[in-house]
């Protein structure tokens, strides 16, 4: 271990070691198996959403999008679960979502050739507003969405925290070893290199940006939705901002 | 300078196509929104006057984004660079005599508010220069630093009265309203437009802007070419800092008068909007604000027309019609004299 | 019928309002050796790509074997159809993919949905072997040398089964053993019937390497040359040329082809005087180490003398001239001026009266974005003034610089990018070599990738600054350069300095010789 690690790992203890010190309530709650429970379900969208931001570095696209796909996945899920009073549908809907935002935002900046950072900035935007917009227009109410199905509280039933067990295991496989994924780090490192050997005819992203760009974008959505259904009994579109983040 | 006007041109138009629709969709006739919404914000003193003041924050924050662009920084944290600033500015505005003559009271309120969002973001720059920390990622998690900080001071000390508000600040303090019908908009404006011409010339006209655009478009020739490029990276996140937490000026000085929990936010991430749109020029930032500003502004003036979300939704459709009709024009440009041979 | 040409092209090729090939001829025998040469922005480079299919032509055709296809509808994918392998000058190799990640791309052996790549590793091995170039296929290619990624590169065309191999510039990056070793396989896969098209603007190799040679000049074919003079009057391979072609022919004559190449004779280049050995030293170094890469080195450069640093790419060159920059941590001593400069900034050396040449303009030498003026400003408080930029004065400055070195196009407000490789560099070396009070001039690879009238212009700016009273340490992968342009010659071998040839040893005929015996480390000094 590096002296920089050590010195930063000393670093993160002594402020969680001052926090609870100021707070001992913080310390005692945090012992408990409510929290870890609460600590897994909290990190599921964390680990989907890194997982898509992960596959769109390796392409060479920044995507600065996560957090419009999670805003709007996060509404899809519950308004498709709401409509279709069915969870899995809302999963699904999340998960579409996500893509068709994504699709968006692959034609803004590859189709037109837009800068990929504002894209990105405009989408998240687009999404604050967006998502209230679409509550407001659909619901009536610009914060919250009705109740809607979910997965309920135990966490080793919910297909969700399995979701991104298996895509923790999938993704850096499938990135590492398949055909996949060896051509969207080629696309991530040299687009030409894809050119050259005649995969791809113009030195863009446009490859790696396809399949990979739009699987991302379904992860991050299904992970925003995991935590507004199956966490909580109301999907809360304050829920969806705070897993976003 | 032709083709960033087309393609702007192109981007409204856009944007208002998908602001029709959408106001279609919602029931309502676009050209009767679209006509209120620019008659009342034009027309209307008090409206126009609240587009200025939007825009004052908004351009104040994208300056500072667009600073730390020119060296090569992405500063996303300008949030919570000015979150610092309402809490510095209204902290030492609140503690200050009353009887604090303007003069005073004023320069050190600003230095308060340009200072608290240089030491946040200063730090960014430092940690990227010693550390090599990625600044995206420190200055976003400062971000929710200064938030938590924030209220935390806000609970244990601030507040007064079971509000989330704190203790007005010294009168002298206070930046005098321009009037326009009673409006928020003061004369933070003109200390925004000092600090744009500042920009301006900084980057355009000294040394400093040089090493600055010299580290942003490439840190080894710079460090090669004798440029500290660290001295540089500490600097620039400062003085975009520093301008990000002036926007605390007008929303502290300038309109609540005290300390309010989550006074301004989102400005900052919208600065980043500002700075985009507008193309790192200081000018550019100038308009570009004034546009967000208008939307949110009009967008309030016509709420019972059309839902606010709608509007809120449109800031996000200028920004990509922009970003995507810039390469459009400059394609169709490179295409022209082709087809004439 | 076989027909004798692998390749008969003539192409049109413009970028914008640029044009780069207009309408450029080449004619390729097969299973021949054959060179295109030209100097820098002739079209050389482009119009390979254009056979490989990497860049689409704007017009003219293709012709390959029995086939005639239009230049526009070509591109990478029948390229690769048609067995055409290139060797681009860059390489095209995915930096962060290892060797045989890189040699399956586009055709990847899966198993059971994962990649399986050991049987290629193997083959890729074993090919690099029979030709005499060792690669290690599970390698990631941003560890590997210059040289070493680009030997992949080769071995990697060769294993997808390449009937014309297409090199561009690939011995550039290489050292005068590795280039012999090159050469001679070129040769052996010539022999065995691939045909081989070398982009260059080396004599000695074309004169060592080639049957056929093509000379390029602002994007037209103005002649050829053949080995085999036979060849333009029997079978005429080089006949049926389009109207208005007007390429001269004749047999290989490296003084024709300079001739041809640069439309003028050459000037001799002059030697300097050699300075009194009392003379004062400039840049002195003493046990400067860098990590593993460079290891006590000691050197002296007096005033008006120009030193030479020989030796195969990756030996520490380029971490001795980032140490006496002090652009990398390193120990021990170095003064510039007769000042001790070891531990400072590269700002505090500059001021001491350095100028540094950085080995690779795109990476630390320019701002490609930036106009020329900006880029003959940057940094130079003497110029620009120390807070106000002083405009007249940058204006001033650029316009003496373009005069001096002859910077096309000669307008101070173009953009960098958009110069040939030969004027970014003189923009390099005008911005460096104008420092006032100069004392001390380290040049890295002044030369690499220039045409030859550029290169004309920097070694009399370099030799000019060393008259001026400046040491000028010379580091270099080109023998030729530094023979014509050095006093004396050290040599590093793995980080060290393995000796020196100077005086009247450096102007015998045995000074190649020594100097590539030091390199490989076969004798001692």
């Amino acid at each position: 271990m590096s002296r920089d690690r050590i010195f930063g790992l000393g670093a993160a203890v002594a402020v969680v070691a001052l926090t609870f010190a100021l707070e001992p309530k913080l310390a005692r709650g945090v012992l408990s198996l409510a929290f870890v429970q609460a600590t897994l379900v909290t990190a599921v969208p964390y680990v989907l959403a890194a997982l898509g931001g992960a596959i769109t570095e390796r392409a060479g696209v920044i995507d600065l999008a996560l957090e419009a796909k999670l805003l709007f996945g996060a509404f899809a899920a519950a308004a498709v679960a709401y409509a279709t009073d069915s969870a899995y549908l809302g999963v699904a809907g999340g998960a579409l979502a996500g893509m068709a935002i994504a699709a968006l935002q692959l034609g803004c900046a590859l189709r037109l050739g837009a800068d990929q950072v504002i894209v990105g900035v405009a989408l998240n935007l687009l999404a604050l507003g967006g998502t209230r917009f679409l509550l407001q227009a659909l619901f009536g109410e610009g914060a919250n969405s009705p109740p809607c199905p979910g997965f309920g509280d135990a966490i080793l039933a919910n297909p969700i925290v399995w979701i991104a067990v298996l895509a923790s295991i999938g993704v850096p496989i499938a990135v590492a070893r398949t055909r996949w994924g060896l051509r969207l780090r080629a696309a991530g490192d040299r687009p030409d290199a894809l050119v050259a050997v005649g995969v791809a005819r113009r030195p863009r992203p446009r490859f790696a940006a396809g399949s990979p760009a739009a699987r991302s974008p379904a992860r991050a959505a299904r992970s925003c939705r995991c935590r507004s259904t199956a966490s909580s009994p109301t999907c809360r579109r304050a829920a969806a901002t705070s897993c976003s983040r | 300078m032709k083709r960033e006007l087309q393609a702007a041109a192109i981007a409204v138009l856009a944007s208002l196509a998908v602001g029709s629709v959408l106001m279609l969709v919602v029931g309502v006739s676009p050209v009767r929104v679209w006509g209120t919404m620019v008659e009342r914000t034009f027309t209307d003193e008090y409206n126009l006057g609240q587009m200025l003041f939007a825009a004052t924050s908004l351009a104040l924050c994208g300056l500072a984004v667009a600073l730390a662009l020119e060296a090569g920084l992405f500063n996303i944290g300008a949030e919570g660079q000015l979150a610092a600033g309402v809490l510095a500015c209204s902290t030492l505005g609140a503690a200050l005599p009353a009887g604090t003559p303007a003069p005073i009271a004023i320069p050190v309120c600003l230095a308060a508010a340009a200072g608290a969002g240089g030491l946040v973001a200063g730090g960014v720059g430092l940690l990227k220069a010693t550390r090599g920390a990625h600044e995206v990622i420190s200055s976003i998690m400062l971000n929710f630093v200064v938030a938590g900080v924030s209220l935390w001071l806000g609970n244990e000390l601030l507040f007064v009265g079971g509000a989330t508000t704190g203790a007005p600040i010294a009168p002298g303090a206070e930046l005098p309203h321009l009037g326009l019908g009673g409006s928020s908009v003061n004369a933070a404006l003109a200390i925004t437009l000092a600090a744009a011409a500042a920009v301006w010339w900084l980057r355009d006209r000294t040394t400093w802007g040089e090493a600055w655009r010299a580290v942003g478009r490439d840190p080894a020739a710079a460090r090669s070419a004798g440029i500290s490029v660290e001295r540089v990276q500490v600097l620039a996140m400062t003085a975009s800092g520093a301008l990000a937490g002036l926007a605390a000026a007008n929303l502290v000085m300038g309109y609540k008068h005290a300390f309010e929990d989550g006074l301004g936010r989102n400005t900052g991430f919208l600065g980043i909007s500002a700075a985009l749109l507008g193309r790192s020029h200081p000018a550019g930032v100038i308009i570009a604000a004034l546009l967000l500003g208008f939307l949110q502004a009009g967008g309030l003036a016509v709420a019972e027309l059309v839902p606010k979300e709608l509007t809120e939704m449109l800031q996000g459709v200028v920004v990509l019609a922009v970003a995507a009709s810039v390469p459009f024009v400059a394609r169709a440009r490179a295409r022209a004299p082709k087809e004439a041979a | 019928m076989t027909r004798a040409l692998a390749i008969e092209a003539e192409v049109t090729k413009r970028y914008g309002a640029r044009t780069v090939l207009a309408g450029a001829t080449l004619a390729v025998r097969r299973g021949t050796v054959h060179a295109l040469v030209g100097e820098n922005g002739a079209g050389k480079s482009t119009l390979v790509k254009v056979i490989a299919g990497i860049v689409r032509g704007d017009g003219g055709t293709l012709g390959l074997g029995d086939r005639v296809i239009p230049a526009g509808d070509w591109d990478r994918v029948r390229a690769r159809a048609a067995r055409i392998g290139i060797v681009q000058q860059h390489g095209a190799s995915a930096g962060t993919l290892s060797v045989v990640e890189n040699a399956v791309l586009g055709a990847e052996p899966v198993r059971a949905g994962l990649l399986a790549l050991d049987g290629v590793a193997a083959a890729l091995r074993a090919q690099g072997r029979a030709i005499g170039m060792d690669v290690d296929p599970h390698a990631r290619v941003e560890t590997l040398s210059l040289g070493a990624a680009q030997r992949a590169e080769i071995v990697a065309a060769l294993h997808a089964g390449a009937d014309i191999l297409i090199l561009d510039e690939p011995t550039a990056v290489l050292a005068p053993v590795e280039v012999e070793g090159m050469l001679a396989m070129l040769r052996d896969l010539a022999a065995r019937g691939v045909t081989i098209v070398i982009v260059t603007h080396k004599l000695d190799e074309v004169r060592a390497v080639a049957d056929d040679v093509t000379v390029l000049r602002e994007g037209r074919t103005v002649a050829t040359f053949s080995r085999r003079p036979t060849a333009a009057a029997s079978g005429d391979p080089l006949g049926d040329r389009p109207e208005g072609f007007s390429a001269a022919s004749g047999p290989l004559d490296p003084a024709a082809i300079a001739r041809a190449m640069v439309g003028a004779e050459l000037p001799q280049p002059t030697l300097l005087p050699e300075p009194p050995a009392t003379a004062p030293a400039m840049l002195e170094l003493a046990d400067v180490t860098v990590g593993t890469a460079l290891t006590r080195a000691t050197l002296r450069v007096r005033r008006g003398e120009v030193v030479g640093v020989a030796g195969v790419d990756g030996n520490g060159q380029r971490e001795l001239a980032l140490a006496i920059a002090g652009l990398v941590p390193a120990t021990g001593a170095v003064a510039i001026g007769g000042a001790a400069a070891a531990g400072t900034s590269p700002a505090r050396r500059l001021a001491l009266g350095l100028a540094h040449i950085p080995e690779d303009r795109h990476r630390g030498g320019l701002l490609l974005d930036a106009t020329i003026a900006a880029n003959l400003a940057l940094g130079r408080r003497d110029v620009t003034g120390r807070f106000v930029v002083d405009r007249a004065a940058v204006a001033k400055h650029a316009a003496a610089r373009i005069v001096e070195l002859d910077i096309r196009p000669a307008d101070p407000a173009a953009v960098v990018r958009g110069l040939s490789g030969g004027n970014q560099q003189k923009v390099v070396v005008g911005r460096e070599l104008s420092r006032p009070r100069l004392r001390a001039v380290v040049a890295c690879q002044p030369t690499r990738g220039v045409d030859l009238g550029a290169v004309a212009r920097i070694h009399d700016r370099l030799r000019a600054v060393a008259v001026a009273g400046a040491g000028v340490l010379v580091i270099s992968a080109d023998l030729d350069e530094l023979l014509a342009l050095c006093h004396r010659i050290v040599v590093l071998l793995r980080g060290a300095i393995a000796g020196e040839v100077g005086g009247d040893a450096l102007r015998a005929p045995g000074a190649r010789a020594a100097l590539g015996a030091l390199m490989t480390g076969a004798t001692a000094a």
